[in-house]
């Protein structure tokens, strides 16, 4: 055999050979490297048997995931983490999973359907409180990412190498550097990964909760117990079955935590408590759904949270009816304090009507009557012809005959306050129509502002006229 | 006397519309609709303000001062239908408004100083006001009720005005979010604690599953 490395290994392909195998799978080798691997399958059978056997995993996706756990499932590993890398995970038909169907199925596709959602593409760099048990992004801030092109090349391509070779003491390895590096630092993008991981081990996916339980010294029980059932299984074509206590979901503190700093639990309780508010989307409804019917200690506190709600429903409801606040009506008091500034009062649609036309001339007036802004045009106008007159500016052959008169009559109504006391200027606005001590309108008012509301439309001219001809 | 009785129908008419619509007539300066507003909505802006500043003893004013607001800008009210939404605003305002006037330092009166003077002929008052609860206030009939009230009262502030509009306003996050100038994020997070918070409070009175 040319080239091919030791055979040493359960199948009778090096470690070596099943990466490349894999990768050939993958079609992610150079030219020189698929020939290479092209002559090893030619020459050995066991590499050829290694390879068929591959292929015919990769033939049925869906079903092989369902059945092989991800470390001796390379393929599906190396799809996830393609997808992670970009950020994007496939969720049509040409990746064997479709979002419907991978969430009705076992929990070592859930992560995969919680990674799929439209939700994942910007979860790089945005909160992705969306994810039970994942930090927010504002959390990793000061973060960075640690050799994470080699962490992952430790991950999806030594360790499914590793693990379908039975090589578990190597896989244990890279599953230690993998921890180490979290512990050290890590990006969101690490956590995501993890989170895949452990999923696919039917692990607990709450990454802090794995952190904690190393930093708390009880020894790091996720990683090992995960390593020792790897360690334990001779069969490399045997699913590892772990079923290890949720340490986050059976921490008794869930359902009674104080305001305290527990990050874990309260990311569980703010998915909770926006389930029961029906907050969520729809997908992440689904997960939370699943996990309250699944987990015991978050069931739990969900009932703790509904009862709580329904208490402050009913107590809410209970105080609206009982209270007997205020005890007599306001609205005097309100009243009163309106017909005090009734500039504060609101604008009749008559008012806004009538304001309106003449707001070009004078933009400021606009919240006055029509009636009003009319007046005012008019003394401005008088005032300005007196002031000419008075200051000899004005022309005298263009004053018409009887000018003289019309500005001496003017004279005594060129007092403003006097045009603009509401006692004596007409108005239309219905909302400073003459109201009784019981807040109703006089009926001599009521059927002035009927007459008003079944007006035609009123004309600037015939106010104007009138205006006139009181002055 | 047709006219009262048109006037009367009137009012009863008004009694009988839709929100909305008596927001409408009131934007048009109808007096009446105003007044229909004011009674609709007073009892529960009391109740509100209670709910949100249960150690307050000038719950009445605040409510009057909440419904003074809503007359003096019904007409900036630009959609109708938010006029709950909108008025939850105007209480929210109110009590930040408040919560901020709350700091100042009350203005201090010597006590050896004479009652009365060459300046000040009435005196100064000295009685003290009775903080104790009002007797509208004295409607917590059940042990319940009580706990219930208590524990919302221990609260911190930035809690219990989340809870309180969630669950007796029925405000959706985005709501209590642009109410509370605060993102949706840290309504989500501060309605979760303040239930765990309750939850622990009430544990005797909550039924295990």
């Amino acid at each position: 055999m040319k080239n091919i490395p030791d055979e040493n290994n359960t199948t009778g392909v090096s470690e070596e050979v099943a990466l490349k195998l894999s990768l050939l799978i993958d079609n992610v080798l150079s030219d020189d490297e698929r020939a290479e691997v092209t002559e090893w399958l030619a020459q050995s059978p066991e590499a050829n048997a290694l390879y068929q056997a591959m292929q015919q995993s990769s033939a049925s996706l869906q079903n092989y995931a369902e059945s092989i756990p991800f470390t001796q499932n390379p393929y599906l590993w190396q799809q996830i983490s393609e997808s992670l890398k970009s950020e994007t995970f496939e969720t049509n038909e040409s990746s064997g999973f479709s979002e419907n169907e991978n969430f009705s199925k076992n929990d070592s596709l859930s992560v995969i359907d919680g990674f799929s959602s439209d939700a994942l593409a910007a979860s790089a760099h945005t909160p992705t409180d969306r994810l039970i048990g994942l930090p927010e992004s504002s959390e990793l801030s000061d973060t960075t990412s640690v050799d994470l092109k080699d962490l992952e090349t430790h991950i999806y391509q030594n360790v499914q190498a590793s693990a379908m070779l039975g090589n578990f003491d190597q896989v244990q390895d890279l599953l230690k550097t993998w921890s180490d590096n979290l512990e050290k630092n890590c990006t969101l993008h690490d956590l995501k990964m993890t989170q895949v991981v452990l999923e696919k081990a039917n692990m607990p996916t709450n990454i802090k909760a794995l952190k904690r339980s190393e930093n708390d010294k009880n020894s790091p029980y996720v990683f090992e117990s995960l390593l020792s059932k790897l360690a334990d299984s001779e069969d490399p074509n045997q699913p590892v079955e772990i079923n290890l206590p949720n340490p986050t979901l059976n921490d008794s503190k869930l359902g009674t935590a104080p305001l305290d700093d527990d990050s874990d639990n309260e990311t569980i309780q703010d998915a909770l408590s926006a389930y029961l508010d029906g907050e969520l989307p729809p997908k992440e409804t689904i997960e939370v759904s699943s996990k309250i019917e699944s987990t015991p200690a978050i069931k739990e506190t969900f009932h703790g949270m509904t009862q709580v709600s329904s208490l402050l429903h009913d107590y809410f409801n209970t105080q609206t009816a009982a209270l007997e606040p205020p005890v007599q009506s306001v609205w005097p008091e309100i009243k009163e304090a309106l017909m005090q500034s009734p500039s504060n009062q609101p604008l009749s649609s008559n008012q806004k009507q009538n304001a309106g036309k003449l707001a070009f001339l004078f933009p400021k007036l606009a919240p006055f009557p029509r009636t009003v802004a009319a007046a005012i045009a008019v003394i401005v106008l008088l005032g300005s012809a007196q002031l000419l007159n008075q200051s000899g500016l004005m022309v005298k052959q263009s004053q018409p005959p009887g000018g003289q008169k019309l500005a001496a009559a003017s004279k005594p109504v060129l007092r403003s306050a006097d045009v603009l006391t509401p006692s004596n200027t007409p108005t239309r606005e219905t909302s400073e129509a003459p109201l009784n001590n019981d807040g109703n309108m006089d009926p001599s008012a009521e059927d002035y502002l009927l007459s008003v509301l079944n007006s035609e439309q009123p004309d600037v001219d015939a106010d104007m006229a009138s205006i006139w001809g009181k002055i | 006397m047709a006219t009262m009785l048109s006037n009367r129908k009137m009012n009863d008419d008004i009694k009988k519309m839709d929100v909305e619509a008596v927001v409408i007539m009131a934007q048009s300066g109808d007096m009446r609709a105003l007044e229909e507003l004011v009674n609709r909505h007073q009892r529960i802006v009391y109740v509100l303000l209670y709910q949100l500043a249960p150690e307050r003893n000038d719950l009445m004013d605040l409510t009057q001062e909440v419904l003074l607001r809503m007359c003096r800008s019904i007409k900036s009210l630009r959609n109708p239908k938010t006029f709950k939404y909108w008025l939850n605003r105007i209480v929210t305002n109110l009590f930040y408004d408040e919560m901020r006037k709350a700091p100042k330092r009350l203005k201090t009166l010597s006590l050896d100083e004479p009652a009365f003077s060459d300046d000040n002929p009435d005196g100064p008052s000295r009685e003290i006001s009775d903080t104790s609860a009002l007797p509208e206030h004295i409607t917590l009939n059940t042990e319940l009720d009580r706990k219930i009230h208590q524990a919302i009262c221990e609260l911190p502030e930035q809690f219990r005005i989340i809870i309180v509009l969630r669950e007796l306003q029925g405000l959706t996050y985005e709501e209590i979010a642009n109410l509370t100038h605060i993102n949706i994020g840290t309504v989500k997070s501060r309605l979760a604690r303040a239930r765990v918070k309750l939850q622990t409070l009430l544990t005797p009175y909550l039924n295990t599953p």
